[in-house]
């Protein structure tokens, strides 16, 4: 019994986050306006591409769970290589801390704000 | 004294020497001073976005379209868009009662779709168009990066009979003094019209480009804009005015929207929660 529920569990888990990722190019379900959140934690992707750029980060949550988040940026190709990204500007296993704008229902996708690199470095700079 | 002179004429090449990047600058960023010579009908280049003035993005903003006739409510409406509606990012319907902000719903270029025209236009906010002229003289090719779409704009003053519609439509171009007037007409009908508006051309859509270049480093645009089955007879979408500064030395880069980018994104988050 507790076997299938935690089958059941991953694939409903699967089947959000995978709903979630492919609900692209649109904003109205993100916090856009508001402080926005941090995020640590290790890249699994990092995709520079068009029309919009992505990355999936896992983090560990405050029970030391593992989850992944889906990250997507507003910015084009031409845009993240204007704020510096190049396509090994992230690689995977890449400790960062990310500034996102999360969802407002609490999934785990966001918008992309910044990136602090595991040597200090921020992109994008200030005023970018 | 020829110490002196000897000083002086240092000085003079230094600050010769000084002021020249001035007016390199001054001549990008603020075409009333030291704008160096150009010719009027030369549009070749890339042109994008006026740096520092916000994206240049939408025609609609503030000047919405034409409502829809019935029977463009029938045929054209789509059931909803994503984005902002035309005239207001806030509001919840388009001025023909479509729903905007509407995650999944549609805008222009989705799932790799065609923008084609007139959405690709808005676009170039955020991708950089470049004009090329042709050696033989008889056209004028329009590079958008967005999408990576291109057409032609014909010169000569009618399009032909037997046009095959198309998201591009047929373009042919004239100058009206320093103006190149763009005329369009043969569009499929498959696109958005753009962003913010919540429905498609008809096969009637017609759109008229005004681009005037006023300076060295500026090209205005202006657009009407005409669709008899969508708006009625004698309606148009008028005075949409956009600015494009020139980039010197910009390369249009390499935009090919490719749906199996998506389908990778969700698979590496299967596998990351797996």
């Amino acid at each position: 019994m507790k076997k299938n529920f935690k089958i059941f569990s991953i694939t409903l888990l699967v089947f959000l986050a995978t709903f979630q990722a492919k609900a692209h190019h649109g904003y109205p379900q993100y916090n856009l306006g508001g402080e926005g959140m941090a995020l640590h934690g290790k890249i699994v992707t990092y995709r520079i591409s068009n029309p919009h750029s992505y990355m999936t980060l896992i983090v560990v949550d405050d029970a030391g769970e593992e989850e992944v988040w889906a990250i997507e940026t507003t910015d084009t190709a031409r845009g993240m290589r204007t704020k510096g990204f190049t396509p090994t500007t992230l690689q995977a296993g890449d400790e960062v801390t990310m500034m996102v704008a999360p969802a407002l229902n609490g999934d785990r996708t966001a918008v992309f704000r910044s990136v602090e690199l595991a040597d200090g470095t921020i992109l994008p700079a200030s005023g970018q | 004294m020829r110490v002196k002179l000897k000083d002086s004429f240092v000085s003079l090449v230094m600050g010769g020497l000084l002021l020249l990047p001035a007016s390199i600058v001054s001549a990008q960023g603020s075409p009333e001073f030291d704008s160096p010579e150009f010719d009027s009908r030369d549009l070749s280049g890339v042109w994008g976005a006026i740096p520092g003035s916000g994206n240049n993005f939408n025609y609609g903003i503030g000047t919405p379209p034409p409502p829809l006739t019935q029977w463009g409510m029938e045929n054209l409406r789509l059931e909803a868009i994503t984005h902002a509606a035309v005239g207001d990012r806030t509001a919840e319907f388009t001025i023909n009662g479509v729903p905007t902000n509407t995650l999944g719903s549609n805008y222009p270029g989705k799932d790799c779709e065609p923008l084609g025209q007139p959405a690709n236009l808005d676009y170039v906010a955020f991708g950089p168009m470049e004009f090329v002229y042709s050696r033989s003289g008889d056209r004028i090719i329009q590079m958008l990066e967005y999408h990576r779409e291109w057409r032609t704009l014909w010169l000569t003053d009618e399009h032909p009979e037997d046009i095959y519609p198309s998201y591009m439509g047929d373009s042919i171009a004239y100058w009206e003094g320093n103006t190149l007037v763009v005329d369009t007409t043969g569009f499929n009908g498959l696109t958005q019209l753009t962003q913010g508006v919540g429905h498609r051309p008809s096969d009637a859509f017609h759109m008229v480009e005004r681009y005037t270049r006023v300076s060295y480093d500026r090209v205005e645009l202006v657009m009407d804009m005409y669709d008899e089955k969508a708006w009625g007879e004698g309606a148009s979408w008028s005075g949409l005015a956009k600015t494009f500064a020139l980039m010197p030395g910009e390369r249009l880069q390499e935009f090919i929207c490719v749906p199996s980018e998506f389908a990778a994104f969700d698979s590496a988050l299967e596998e990351a929660i797996q």
